[in-house]
């Protein structure tokens, strides 16, 4: 379909689901997903998605045991680890008629969901879906995950194919494969860190042809204070920076990244993106941070609301907002009250009758996570506030007029002015004991009222706020 | 198994959920943040009853586009409106898009990585550390994205952008545009 034709883009597209309903390898004697990990809803957390491939009906327990155990590699890394509570992970199991992946070079051909195969485009560790260079069909592959994931996890985030063969290999991309190779978590987390983070790979090995568009962990610049990462460069450390001993724990300016030998620079001689096995460093985890941000906010919910309250002179009103929460700590909660910033650091707010003045009010919460991981945020990534508006107005003010009395013993009156929701009239007729006539409002006007029967004679009435 | 791993029952269909105001209120500079949840209050507020998503009473949905990319052009080969609360896409290069609405006002951008590059870093022997990378690039490819359901949505174009220089001035080159219509 060309771009430039009118497309439905709003309609169901059938084909794909069509033909996910008539494969003959699922097996769904147990619903094909289930939840690995749990922390919130998906709506408010970063969901990762495990697909099974090369997974017999048998072995699908196997695969969820997989998917557990990958999920736990992938979050017991820092920054992951501190932030372990924003993600779920969700197995989405599909069944294969036989186990493995495709070895094309040796022969091996196995029949499988997604039709995996490794030595794509001959490179022995390519491990990839349709369309590749072996089944150039969407739908054989990559059109099946999307097929999967609209009908159970279209909040997906992250997806991962987890494929059932001990080779080593994987891709990365929007949909990542990694294989079951002792090494493979450690290439899902490299991995990760491109398609989560957009971070760029800092080892120096060519790549001809590859835009020179910097990441958030490589550069050409030299000038010290225009490097992107100058926040964790300590003054004394030399711009570029020498690897070595001495700066080996250092955030500097270290040569070689992105695919080049000289000419491009790294924050640390050490990082995940640049060797496996180790951690990422703190420019990355910086990036990894602020990317997990970008997703899911500080704020995550409030009360009340509406945005804008009003109430009467009297009256209190309680505010909270709703927050994730790092594994170690909470987030920095600063509440503000016309200008003037409170005590109260939690999550719960309440202003009393005598803090609110009768006009307008301004009640902001502001929400920051003060991470050590993260020095430098201009998109404000860290931080969300809110602001309550809280007109308040005058207490009741109203007048007793034309008082008439009935032959009965009782009087009709009105009543005019201005009263808030909640409001009362009551009468007496020994002012100890009240009697409600009027409990509605708000009033702004008049009504007239007839006082019930009371015993002995009237005397009184008064008004009184109920807020 | 580690503590918050959960063997749990599957969650089973989900239906629809209901639209949550409240981080669609954030203040102004948050909101900007949350392009997606600010899309979806608009949705809310304009959509009365002529759309499909308005007659169900569910604003808490996106689309999830498939696209195919060549080196030209983005065409949509698919398109699927799903449940759910739309989140917020952080920035990132590859292929870019822009939606605007019938009168050209801006309404919604975002981006996806280019699925024409298909790549997976290694290493030089396993377990050694040391890292090289295969990369091919493709004449086509696939790639999914979601966008905002809102009938302000009208066309969607994709484009290409990079910056050449850090100091340079980002180049786009467009990739098409697509009109967006409601059955």
């Amino acid at each position: 379909m060309h771009a430039r034709e009118s497309i439905t883009a709003f309609g169901t597209k059938l084909l794909l689901a069509v033909a996910l309903l008539l494969s003959p390898v699922c097996s769904w004697a147990q619903p094909p997903i289930s939840t690995v990990l749990s922390n919130g809803p998906t709506g408010k957390r970063i969901n990762i998605v495990f697909l099974s491939e090369g997974y017999t009906a048998d072995e699908l327990e196997q695969f969820r045991r997989d998917a557990t155990n990958t999920a736990n590699s992938l979050l017991t890394v820092a920054p992951f680890d501190g932030y372990r509570g924003y993600f779920n992970a969700y197995a989405i199991a599909v069944a294969s008629v036989e186990s493995g992946s495709d070895h094309p070079s040796t022969g091996i051909a196995r029949n499988t969901y997604f039709k995996s195969t490794y030595e794509s485009y001959g490179t022995a560790q390519l491990l990839t879906i349709p369309p590749n260079n072996r089944d150039s069909s969407y739908a054989n592959g990559q059109g099946k995950v999307t097929a999967l994931l609209n009908q159970f996890m279209p909040e997906w985030d992250v997806v991962v194919l987890v494929v059932n063969d001990t080779e080593y290999g994987g891709a990365g991309g929007q949909f990542m494969t990694v294989s079951k190779h002792a090494s493979a978590p450690e290439i899902a987390r490299h991995e990760l860190g491109h398609s989560f983070a957009g971070l760029g790979d800092e080892y120096s090995t060519p790549y001809p042809g590859y835009p020179n568009s910097e990441e958030p962990n490589t550069t050409r610049e030299t000038n010290r204070n225009a490097v992107k990462w100058k926040a964790w460069i300590d003054p004394e450390t030399p711009v570029p920076t020498p690897a070595g001993s001495t700066t080996a724990a250092s955030v500097g300016l270290f040569e070689g990244a992105h695919y080049n030998a000289t000419g491009w620079y790294r924050p640390k001689n050490s990082c995940k993106m640049r060797t496996l096995g180790t951690t990422y460093c703190e420019v990355c985890q910086e990036t990894l941070v602020k990317s997990i941000y970008s997703r899911i906010g500080t704020i995550q919910g409030q009360a009340p609301t509406s945005l804008l309250a009003n109430l009467v002179a009297a009256s209190s009103r309680s505010f909270q907002v709703e927050t994730p929460a790092p594994q170690d700590r909470s987030l920095k909660v600063r509440w503000t009250f016309n200008g003037t910033q409170l005590t109260n650091t939690t999550t719960n707010l309440l202003i009393g009758a005598a803090q609110l003045a009768v006009g307008t009010n301004t009640i902001r919460v502001d929400v920051t996570d003060d991470t050590t991981m993260v020095r430098s945020d201009p998109s404000d990534y860290l931080h969300d506030s809110q602001t309550w508006k809280v007109v308040v107005a005058p207490g009741a003010q109203l007048r007793l007029l034309a008082p008439t009395l009935l032959g009965d013993g009782r009087m009709v009156f009105n009543v005019s002015g201005r009263a808030p929701s909640g409001f009362q009239i009551q009468a007496s007729a020994n002012f100890a004991t009240w009697t409600n006539l009027v409990s509605s409002g708000p009033l702004d006007g008049s009504i007239t009222l007839t006082n019930p029967l009371l015993p002995g004679s009237l005397v009184g009435f008064r008004t009184i706020a109920t807020q | 198994m580690e503590p918050g791993v959960l063997a749990s029952p599957p969650p089973g269909p989900r239906g629809p959920v209901p639209f949550v105001k409240l981080t669609n209120q954030l203040d102004a500079r948050s909101a900007r943040k949350r392009a997606w949840r600010v899309l979806a209050r608009l949705a809310l507020t304009l959509v009365s009853g002529g759309s499909a998503v308005a007659a169900g009473g569910d604003t808490n949905r996106f689309v999830v586009l498939e696209l195919k990319v060549t080196a030209s052009e983005v065409s949509v080969v698919g398109a699927t409106e799903v449940a759910g609360p739309p989140k917020p896409q952080p920035p990132g290069a590859g292929i870019n898009f822009e939606i605007r609405s019938g009168d050209n006002a801006f309404v919604f951008s975002g981006q996806g990585p280019n699925p024409r590059v298909q790549s997976l870093c290694y290493e030089h022997l396993p377990g050694s550390g040391q890292m090289t990378n295969s990369t091919v690039t493709l004449e086509e490819g696939y790639l999914t994205l979601k966008i905002p359901s809102t009938p302000l949505a009208t066309t969607i174009e994709f484009f290409e952008s990079r910056r050449p220089g850090p100091s340079l001035q980002s180049l786009r080159r467009s990739l098409g545009k697509t009109v967006l219509t409601r059955p």
